[in-house]
């Protein structure tokens, strides 16, 4: 049997407020579920139930405060997210776990192509061979050529969601999270997401979304959990 | 079995000024906000720091003034002698080698290690430039100390790193005096870049300086990263740096460190009361 990509077990996330008289806040109980590779999978909720702490302890910029977090490494087994070090945690992010935040966030000085070649150039690839990728890419996303040397700071509320996907897309991670991709899309570009996610699959990346936007994505995902 | 990828591993570092007494830790550290123990005076600088460090990586290191951070800096620069401790160095260059352990080496090892083998940039430049020397002789300094030796290779060397740190090379004969305050970070950063040193200690570089002249500062700093995959530890009080070029980050206060982790952890789900603090008094 073929061990699913990831596996989430039990998680549990608390928020000690200690500015606030040390209150505590659960926003994540004993979630569990799994994520087979190529898969796209849905978790969806109304907004505060935790949907994006979820993905933020898969990704580890939260700390689980229970549970396990199992992800099925390519090059270093079967690890724990929960307990990894954070160097195994940085090697994972630079190769296999994408992170797609709700909302682009960049120097405002640096140029869209090279915002979106970002993962390709840390991968090690030539600037060059990873610009011209990223100008296919700008081309796919709709976005107009004479933006491509301006920085995303100074694009509409569409454009940067687009630029956001483009570059957690473009490096086909095995596993990528989305944070509410399909937040502040028109139609048009909603489309747009719904190809990236299909032909992210068929490239071998599972997808693993929260969102409440079920009109555009339920259809698209072969796994979900409502929380 | 693979080779580890560290190049300095740091443990139970230690620095106090003062005798000690039996009461200092009923007075000091991070629960008692205080590094100085009102009965005999002594101040805990730093208290039993450890951290490791990657090959390529930057490491940030953030708390507020008096936080021993510059002090952990200083040991790893040779400069502050520690009380206790280990500071394992592995030369990125023979990884399969045995580490030294820097505190242990002697005073002609150890001031070889720090000419050759590391580099410094201070917050102000007056502390890591000689003002009365020329900026060509400011970075020739460093050379020498790495036992260049032949004249036309080093001005050949300091006009290569001018460019690099985009200085005009032409002003290689000119008074220090002459550059703005961002300018002398960059012969700060050439210098420090002089001996292609494995590791470079940053120490509040952009504190002091324009906003535009600090992003200018910031991403020079970011592309040698990058170009060089140099190896850095980043001293600051500024999250905003801290985020843009550290990838692990260790808070300290009271001399003591009080978390460690990825610099995103950190910002975004604190742990510590000190570091949410920190987090939320950010501009």
């Amino acid at each position: 049997m073929i061990a699913p990509l990831l596996q989430v077990n039990n998680l549990h996330k608390s928020f000690v407020l200690h500015l606030i008289d040390g209150r505590t806040i659960d926003p994540i109980q004993n979630v569990s579920f799994t994520v087979d590779s190529n898969q796209h999978f849905l978790l969806w909720g109304r907004s505060g139930i935790g949907k994006t702490s979820i993905l933020k302890c898969i990704y580890r910029s939260y700390l689980a405060s229970s549970g396990e977090i199992w992800f099925n490494s390519d090059q270093f087994g079967s690890v724990d997210m929960v307990q990894a070090d954070d160097s195994m945690v940085l090697k994972l992010r630079h190769r296999e776990i994408g992170y797609c935040s709700q909302f682009l966030k960049v120097l405002p000085r640096v140029a869209a192509l090279d915002v979106i070649t970002e993962p390709l150039v840390r991968q090690g690839m030539p600037e060059s061979a990873a610009h011209d990728i990223g100008r296919e890419w700008l081309s796919q996303l709709g976005i107009a050529q004479r933006l491509w040397h301006a920085s995303p700071v100074t694009f509409s509320g569409g454009e940067q969601q687009r630029i956001n996907l483009g570059r957690a897309f473009i490096a086909s991670p095995r596993l990528l999270l989305l944070d509410e991709p399909t937040a502040s899309l028109d139609a048009g570009s909603k489309q747009i997401v719904v190809e990236m996610i299909q032909r992210a699959q068929q490239r071998g990346t599972a997808v693993l979304t929260v969102s409440h936007d079920l009109d555009t994505l339920a259809k698209l995902a072969d796994g979900q959990l409502a929380l | 079995m693979t080779t580890p990828t560290w190049i300095l591993q740091a443990s139970g570092l230690n620095k106090q000024y003062g005798p000690g007494c039996p009461r200092c830790h009923q007075f000091t550290g991070p629960t008692h906000n205080n590094s100085q123990c009102p009965v005999c005076n002594t101040v805990y600088a730093c208290v039993d720091a450890g951290f490791t460090l990657h090959q390529g990586e930057v490491l940030g290191i953030v708390g507020e003034s008096g936080s021993g951070k510059s002090t952990l800096l200083q040991m790893v620069n040779l400069a502050t002698a520690a009380d206790r401790g280990h500071i394992w160095y592995r030369e990125p260059r023979t990884p399969d080698a045995e580490p030294v352990d820097l505190l242990q080496m002697d005073a002609y090892r150890s001031r070889h290690f720090r000419n050759d083998r590391l580099g410094i940039v201070y917050q102000r430049p007056e502390l890591g430039l000689n003002m009365r020397f020329t900026v060509g002789g400011n970075v020739a300094e460093k050379l020498l100390l790495a036992n260049w030796r032949h004249v036309g290779n080093i001005r050949a060397r300091i006009r290569e790193l001018m460019e690099q740190t985009e200085l005009p090379p032409e002003r290689i004969d000119d008074d220090p005096h002459t550059f703005s305050g961002g300018m002398l970070q960059r012969v700060q950063i050439a210098k420090a870049l002089s001996s292609s040193p494995s590791l470079l200690l940053l120490d509040e570089v952009t504190s002091g300086l324009d906003l535009s002249v600090q992003a200018r500062v910031l991403d020079l700093i970011r592309r040698i990263q990058w170009e060089q995959q140099m190896t850095m530890l980043l001293v600051s009080h500024d999250l905003g740096v801290i985020k843009q070029l550290a990838r692990r980050t260790i808070v300290m206060k009271n001399g003591h460190i009080v978390e460690s982790g990825l610099t995103d952890q950190i910002l975004e789900d604190p742990q510590h009361p000190y570091t949410q603090l920190l987090v939320s008094s950010a501009l």
